[in-house]
C-alpha cells in the first residue's frame, strides 16, 4: 500500500485549477447514458437461452475441447499415445531399415567413434596379456561400461521373447544401445571382409572390455558398422584380456581364451593359429547363444561343423555346429549346449567356414 | 446518518448475476469522473471521439462482468485501465503516435526541482480555497483552468494520464500504478514529471494575481 510519505501530495493549485476547468462539469449526454444503460441491462436478460448449454457438463465439455489451444493439445496427446502404442515392447531394431549389403562393400564410411577412455584405460600390452577376470568385467560394467547389465537384462528379456534365439535378435538385445545397428547381423548374414578384419595383435576383443568401444561405434555407425566396428575396436580392446564363454545360469567359464597367441584351432585338417576372423566368430557366437547343460550329446557324425580349439597344443574344447544348436563340449568339465535358430546356425557355420578355411 | 452503500465490487458482482440496478449504480457514481477522464487524455484534437471511448468503456464492462473478479485492483481502478486502453486505441486510430515511454522527451534525469519551478509565479496565486468568495479569484481560476487544459494537452499521455488519475479521479498512487499497470515508482515519476511541467508550463504563461492578476 502506498504510505502517505510515498505518495506525493496533490497540488493543490493545479487541483483548484482543475476544478475550474471549462470541462470540469462535463457530462455523457442522457441518450448516451440511456444507451448504455439499456445495453447493460439487455446483456443480463438475454443470458437464459446459454443456460441450459452451460448447465450441461458434456456441452461444456465440448465447448472446453473445441478451443483451439485445448483441441491442439489433445490431439498432440492422441498421436503421441498412438505413436507409443504402435511401438509398444517392440524391439527398435525392428523398425530400423535393414540393408543386405555387405560392410565390405559400403562406400559410406561412417564415423567411428574411438573407444571410451574407461575402455582403453584398463588395456594392457600385448605382451602382459591377462586372463579373463570376473571382477574386472564387474569393476568395468560399474564404471564407463555401466551398460553392460542393462545389456544382460535386454538379452534375457530378447531370449525370453523368441525362445529360439536368432543370432541377430540375441545380438541386438545385447547391445546396450537399442537404437544401435545390430553387429552381429551382418556378420552373420555376410562373410567377414577381408580388408575390414586386421586386428594387428592377433588378440581378441573381450565381450566386457569391448563391449563399450564396440557400443559407443554401434552408436554412431550406420548399417555398415558391425563388422567394421569389430574390426576397429578389436585392437583396442585386445589388450584388455580375452574372450570367455559362459554358462547361461551359474556364469561359470566354459571356455576361456586369454592369450590368443598360444591358441589354435583345427576343423578338418592340420592345427592352424588363432586367427582374428576366428575370434571374432567365438564373439558372435557368444552373443548369439546361452549355454545350458547339455541333454543330448553332440552328434558324432553328419553334417556338422566341428572344431577343435587347442591351447599349448593341448585340445581344450570341441564345437559342434548342428542345424538347430550348438555343442560345447570342454576338455574338463562337462558338455553345454545351446539351441540356435535354422537360420542364425546356418549363417554361424557359414561364418565359421570363411573364418577357418 | 449513516449510510451502508454497497461497494463498487459488490455491485458489479450483483451485476454479474443479473441485477441490471447494480450497473445503474455503479455507472451513476462513475460516468462523470470517466467521462472527464476520456475527455481530457483525448484532447481537444479528439473530443468529439470522447461518448464513443466512453460507451465502449461501459460495454467492455457489460462484456466482461461474468469474468470479472476483484483480484487486487478495485472496480473503479479496473473501470480506468479500460478506459485508458480505448483511449490509447482511439489515439491510434486516429494517426497519432502514443509515446509508451512517458519520458522519452526527459532523458535520464530524475526531476529535481528547478529554481523556475521553486520562484514560480504560480506560487503566488490565491490560495486555493476550494470557494472562489472573490469574483476576481472567480476569474482567475477558470482562466488557470483553461490554461491547465492547454498544458495537459503538452503532456505526454503516460504523464497525462498520472497525472488525472492523482489529482483529477483522486486514485491513490497505487491505484494509479495499478490502473496504468505500471510499477509503483513508474508512476511516482511520471507523476512528478507531470506536476513539474505543468507548474512550469502554467507559471510561465499565467501571472501571479497579485501582480496585477491573470493575464
Amino acid at each position: 500500500m502506498t504510505t502517505p510519505h510515498d505518495d506525493p501530495a496533490r497540488d493543490a493549485w493545479l487541483s483548484e485549477a482543475l476544478r475550474h476547468a471549462p470541462d470540469a462539469d462535463a457530462a455523457p449526454s442522457a441518450e448516451l447514458s440511456d444507451a448504455i444503460l439499456r445495453q447493460a441491462r439487455q446483456a443480463v436478460k438475454a443470458p437464459p437461452a446459454r443456460e441450459p448449454a452451460r448447465a450441461n457438463p458434456l456441452a461444456q465439455l465440448w465447448a472446453w475441447l473445441a478451443r483451439p489451444p485445448v483441441a491442439a493439445g489433445f490431439a498432440t496427446v492422441m498421436v503421441a499415445t498412438l505413436v507409443g502404442v504402435m511401438w509398444w515392447d517392440r524391439p527398435l531394431d525392428d523398425a530400423l531399415p535393414r540393408s543386405d549389403t555387405p560392410a565390405a562393400t559400403r562406400t559410406a564410411d561412417p564415423p567411428v567413434a574411438p573407444p571410451p577412455p574407461v575402455a582403453a584405460a584398463p588395456a594392457r600390452a600385448p605382451e602382459e596379456p591377462q586372463a579373463f577376470e570376473p571382477e574386472r568385467k564387474k569393476e568395468s560394467a560399474n564404471t564407463a561400461a555401466a551398460p553392460a547389465p542393462k545389456g544382460d537384462r535386454a538379452r534375457e528379456r530378447a531370449t525370453e521373447r523368441r525362445a529360439p534365439a536368432a543370432v541377430t535378435d540375441a545380438s541386438h538385445a545385447r547391445s546396450d544401445d537399442a537404437a544401435a545397428p545390430p553387429p552381429a547381423a551382418a556378420a552373420a548374414t555376410t562373410p567377414p571382409a577381408p580388408a575390414a578384419a586386421p586386428a594387428p595383435t592377433g588378440e581378441i576383443a573381450a565381450p566386457s572390455a569391448a563391449a563399450p568401444a564396440r557400443d559407443e561405434a554401434l552408436r554412431q555407425g550406420s548399417g555398415s558398422a558391425p563388422a567394421r566396428t569389430l574390426a576397429k575396436s578389436a585392437p583396442a580392446a585386445a589388450t584388455a584380456g580375452g574372450l570367455a564363454l559362459r554358462a547361461q545360469d551359474s556364469g561359470t567359464p566354459l571356455l576361456t581364451i586369454d592369450e590368443p597367441r598360444r591358441w589354435s584351432w583345427q576343423r578338418d585338417a592340420a592345427m592352424r593359429a588363432m586367427t582374428p576372423a576366428l575370434q571374432r566368430w567365438l564373439v558372435q557366437l557368444d552373443r548369439a547363444v546361452r549355454w545350458r547343460p547339455a541333454d543330448s550329446p553332440p552328434p558324432a557324425a553328419g553334417p556338422h561343423a566341428m572344431l577343435q580349439l587347442w591351447r599349448d597344443g593341448v585340445p581344450r574344447a570341441t564345437m559342434t555346429l548342428g542345424d538347430d544348436a550348438v555343442w560345447l563340449t570342454p576338455a574338463d568339465g562337462a558338455p553345454m549346449m545351446a539351441p540356435l535358430a535354422p537360420a542364425a546356425a546356418a549363417s554361424l557355420k557359414a561364418t565359421l567356414i570363411t573364418a577357418t578355411p | 446518518m449513516p449510510t451502508t452503500d454497497p461497494t463498487d465490487d459488490a455491485l458489479m458482482a450483483a451485476y454479474a448475476r443479473g441485477d441490471a440496478r447494480a450497473f445503474e449504480q455503479l455507472y451513476a457514481r462513475h460516468q462523470a469522473g470517466l467521462y472527464r477522464f476520456v475527455r481530457r487524455l483525448l484532447g481537444t484534437a479528439l473530443n468529439a471521439q470522447t461518448d464513443e471511448v466512453f460507451q465502449d468503456t461501459w460495454l467492455r464492462v457489460v462484456q466482461a462482468r461474468t469474468r470479472w473478479a476483484p483480484q487486487g485492483a478495485s472496480f473503479r481502478t479496473w473501470l480506468y485501465t479500460l478506459a485508458h486502453h480505448r483511449v490509447i486505441d482511439m489515439l491510434r486510430r486516429s494517426g497519432r503516435e502514443v509515446s509508451i515511454d512517458a519520458h522519452a522527451d526527459d532523458g535520464d534525469a530524475p526531476w529535481e526541482p528547478s529554481a523556475a519551478d521553486s520562484g514560480a509565479a504560480w506560487q503566488h496565486w490565491p490560495a486555493p480555497s476550494g470557494a472562489a468568495s472573490h469574483t476576481e479569484e472567480l476569474a482567475f481560476w477558470r482562466r488557470a483552468g483553461e490554461k491547465l487544459l492547454a498544458c495537459l494537452e503538452q503532456l505526454p499521455l503516460p504523464q497525462r494520464s498520472a497525472f488525472l488519475l492523482h489529482h483529477d479521479d483522486g486514485l491513490a498512487l497505487d491505484e494509479v500504478a495499478s490502473a496504468l499497470e505500471v510499477g509503483f515508482e513508474t508512476a511516482k515519476t511520471r507523476l512528478r514529471y507531470a506536476m513539474s511541467k505543468l507548474r512550469t508550463c502554467m507559471g510561465a504563461h499565467l501571472a501571479p494575481l497579485a501582480d496585477g492578476g491573470a493575464r
